[in-house]
């Protein structure tokens, strides 16, 4: 990868260059937003197989929109994480309301590995997550997951900076009410 | 006086979690991102072809708005011509006379007046 690409990436400059045709611009811009997208996408919808089509469908707008793309106008990035984000919302409301269940836990008296029980925690989140409202879960997944700054989610979510700072502290207030009850169970005493 | 040393803050059981979850993020799969970039390298190409920039820029200018005008201006033409209304009929009576050689005044006659001729004018 060219050392311009791996310092500070000009991200519409790239686009550009992806609407001429450029392979490796192409390369560098999928490498610097596509996982990002796939862990959101992800996060928002709990299911890996449509993160994946979420995450091809917004690239491919992005791709689409590129030879119109404006110079001075909002960051790729930021344009095509709200475009995801739309994506999700269609599919959330076309789902069947449904209750995650919260995963099967190891035991830590049992001498679980200290990477199962990470996995095991990271699951448990992921399960929390799901029972958020929609708009909290967006905000606490890009804030504190994602760490976008919150001038750049109002911008993705298009709210205020004060909604998104009420969204993700709400959210962080109800996750962690979600996972009060199996702090135990996942190796944390209550006095850390 | 010396200042008060902060209370060292309780760490966040929620940050733990959150930790766990940043490295236990799924990854971009080599076969989804060989799809994405042939996108890339696909879709601006088909965007190049000879689109519709001339209808873009007749829809975003002056053009239809002018044009719009123009249809109802024509229209509102042929309807006049077909069915004559009432103040263009009017125009046709029989003009006032300022002397007996001279049809000066067009204008119609004060309101509540009938024909001029039918008034032995």
């Amino acid at each position: 990868m060219p050392l311009e690409l791996r310092a500070e990436p000009d991200q519409a400059a790239l686009l550009a260059r992806v609407a001429a045709g450029d392979r490796q611009a192409a390369e560098a811009l999928t490498d610097l937003i596509a996982p990002r997208l796939l862990r959101f996408a992800a996060r928002m919808l709990g299911d890996l197989a449509e993160a994946e089509d979420v995450t091809q469908e917004a690239m491919l707008r992005l791709w689409r929109m590129a030879p119109d793309w404006q110079a001075g106008a909002a960051q790729p990035s930021t344009w095509v994480f709200r475009v995801a984000s739309n994506l999700c919302t269609d599919r959330l409301r076309r789902r069947r309301p449904m209750q995650e269940a919260l995963p099967d836990l190891p035991d830590p008296a049992a001498g679980a590995d200290a990477g199962l029980m990470a996995q095991a925690r990271a699951r448990a989140l992921e399960a929390a997550l799901q029972e958020l409202p929609e708009r909290q879960r967006q905000a606490v997944i890009l804030r504190h997951l994602e760490d976008l700054s919150n001038p750049e989610i109002a911008a993705i979510m298009m709210v205020g900076v004060e909604a998104v700072e009420s969204l993700t502290a709400r959210g962080k207030r109800n996750l962690s009410a979600a996972l009060a009850g199996q702090r135990d169970a996942l190796g944390y005493d209550d006095d850390t | 006086m010396t200042p008060e040393s902060p209370e060292p803050s309780q760490p966040d059981p929620l940050d733990q979690y959150l930790a766990d979850a940043r490295a236990n993020a799924p990854d971009l799969r080599p076969e989804l991102r060989a799809r994405i970039v042939a996108d890339a390298l696909a879709a601006p190409v088909a965007k190049r072809r000879p689109s519709a920039t001339w209808l873009r820029r007749l829809v975003a200018g002056w053009a239809m708005p002018g044009l719009a005008g123009g249809a109802v201006a024509a229209l509102a033409g042929f309807w006049i011509g077909v069915s004559l209304p009432m103040p263009v009929v009017a125009l046709d009576l029989p003009l006032w006379l300022d002397s007996p050689l001279r049809f000066i005044d067009f204008a119609l006659p004060p309101s509540g007046l009938d024909d001029p001729l039918w008034l032995e004018f």
